[in-house]
């Protein structure tokens, strides 16, 4: 098959370049949480909603592709 | 086979159709969890204040799980709003994480099956009412009308204390949020959430069924698969139970951080 002969919609793959950015970006949060839980876990409350705030906002961009899938 | 498509949340309307008020699938379910919420608390509410009334304050078991709930939401608002503030938007956030937590959750109720949420109405309608609160309390805070406005805009887009280079960039950006990135993303994230978990679910669905029962174009060999994308269904199942608590904790959650950057603070307290 030909590159030429491929035929669809790019956004797709795009959306799969797109997920790299954030899920590295929510391996680092919640890898760093856990590190900060176990040093401290007096403050693992805390850390878990501040956890939560970060992942909102990275979580984000992961779903903004998901929605420009499906703007054509 | 038939694997699920946007035309899911698009659905065509079956009453009042080519009007202002065109009553579709997701409608119906959204006023079937409301009605659902409102009995529910309404009845619980009723009940305890009736036993109460008798003298008898152990609580039932709904009257528990109402008061855990509303409870949740209480300690995260008093701790980032502190007791004065956090009591005036104590009901909006209680609103908010009730509504979004059971809209959110019709998406896995057998027979409704589509996450009320999952339309950009119910998020943006959210997204409208977390706006102009934050505005209304940067403005009352900061000591109300024209003067009020201005002094909240100062602290937001100029905040002391920060090199003087830094300033255009960051007052740019920060109207930004202030004016749309904030709710937009609000709106956006509770919607997109929703949606790609139907979507899981249908596709999850409809692969068992093809491999399982058959498709023209798949081959009978392949019905293990099929074992495995049904497993797949009830595990996403659970999984989108989570999603609706998680996506209703992070819309208030983030309600409420919102209110807490847009209040005037305390100088002790820098």
């Amino acid at each position: 098959m030909l590159a030429s002969e491929i035929t669809g919609n790019i956004t797709t793959l795009c959306y799969g370049l797109g997920a790299i950015g954030p899920g590295i970006g929510l391996g680092i949060l919640i890898g760093k949480t856990i590190e900060g839980v176990s040093r401290q876990p007096e403050i693992a409350g805390k850390l878990q909603a501040l956890m939560f705030l970060g992942v909102a906002f990275i979580e984000l961009f992961g779903l903004l592709g998901f929605v420009l899938v499906f703007i054509k | 086979m038939q694997f699920p498509t946007i035309a899911e949340f698009l659905p065509k309307a079956f009453l009042f159709d080519g009007t202002p008020f065109a009553f579709n699938r997701i409608q119906l379910v959204r006023f079937v969890m409301i009605a659902f919420v409102t009995v529910f608390f309404c009845t619980v509410a009723s009940k305890s204040l009736k036993r109460a009334k008798a003298g008898n304050v152990v609580p039932t078991k709904p009257q528990l799980v109402v008061e855990m709930l509303f409870d949740f939401v209480r300690n995260f608002t008093f701790d980032s709003l502190g007791e004065k503030t956090g009591k005036k938007w104590l009901p909006l956030v209680t609103t908010i994480f009730c509504s979004v937590f059971f809209l959110n959750l019709s998406g896995i109720v057998p027979g409704l099956n589509i996450a009320g949420t999952s339309g950009m109405g119910i998020p943006f309608l959210f997204a409208v009412w977390v706006f102009t609160s934050y505005w209304r309390e940067g403005i009352s805070s900061h000591g109300g009308g024209i003067k009020g406005f201005f002094i909240f805009m100062k602290d937001e887009l100029f905040p002391s204390g920060l090199p003087i280079f830094v300033y255009p960039v960051y007052a740019v950006v920060e109207f930004l949020q202030v004016i749309l990135i904030r709710p937009a993303s609000l709106a956006i994230r509770l919607f997109s959430n929703m949606m790609a978990g139907h979507m899981l679910l249908g596709i999850c669905f409809a692969a068992t069924q093809g491999f399982l029962i058959g498709a023209p174009g798949i081959s009978r060999l392949m019905m293990p698969a099929g074992v495995i994308t049904l497993a797949g269904s009830f595990i996403f199942i659970l999984f989108e139970l989570l999603v609706a608590a998680l996506q209703a904790y992070i819309y208030s959650f983030l309600t409420v951080s919102y209110l807490e950057t847009s209040m005037a603070h305390e100088p002790e307290n820098d």
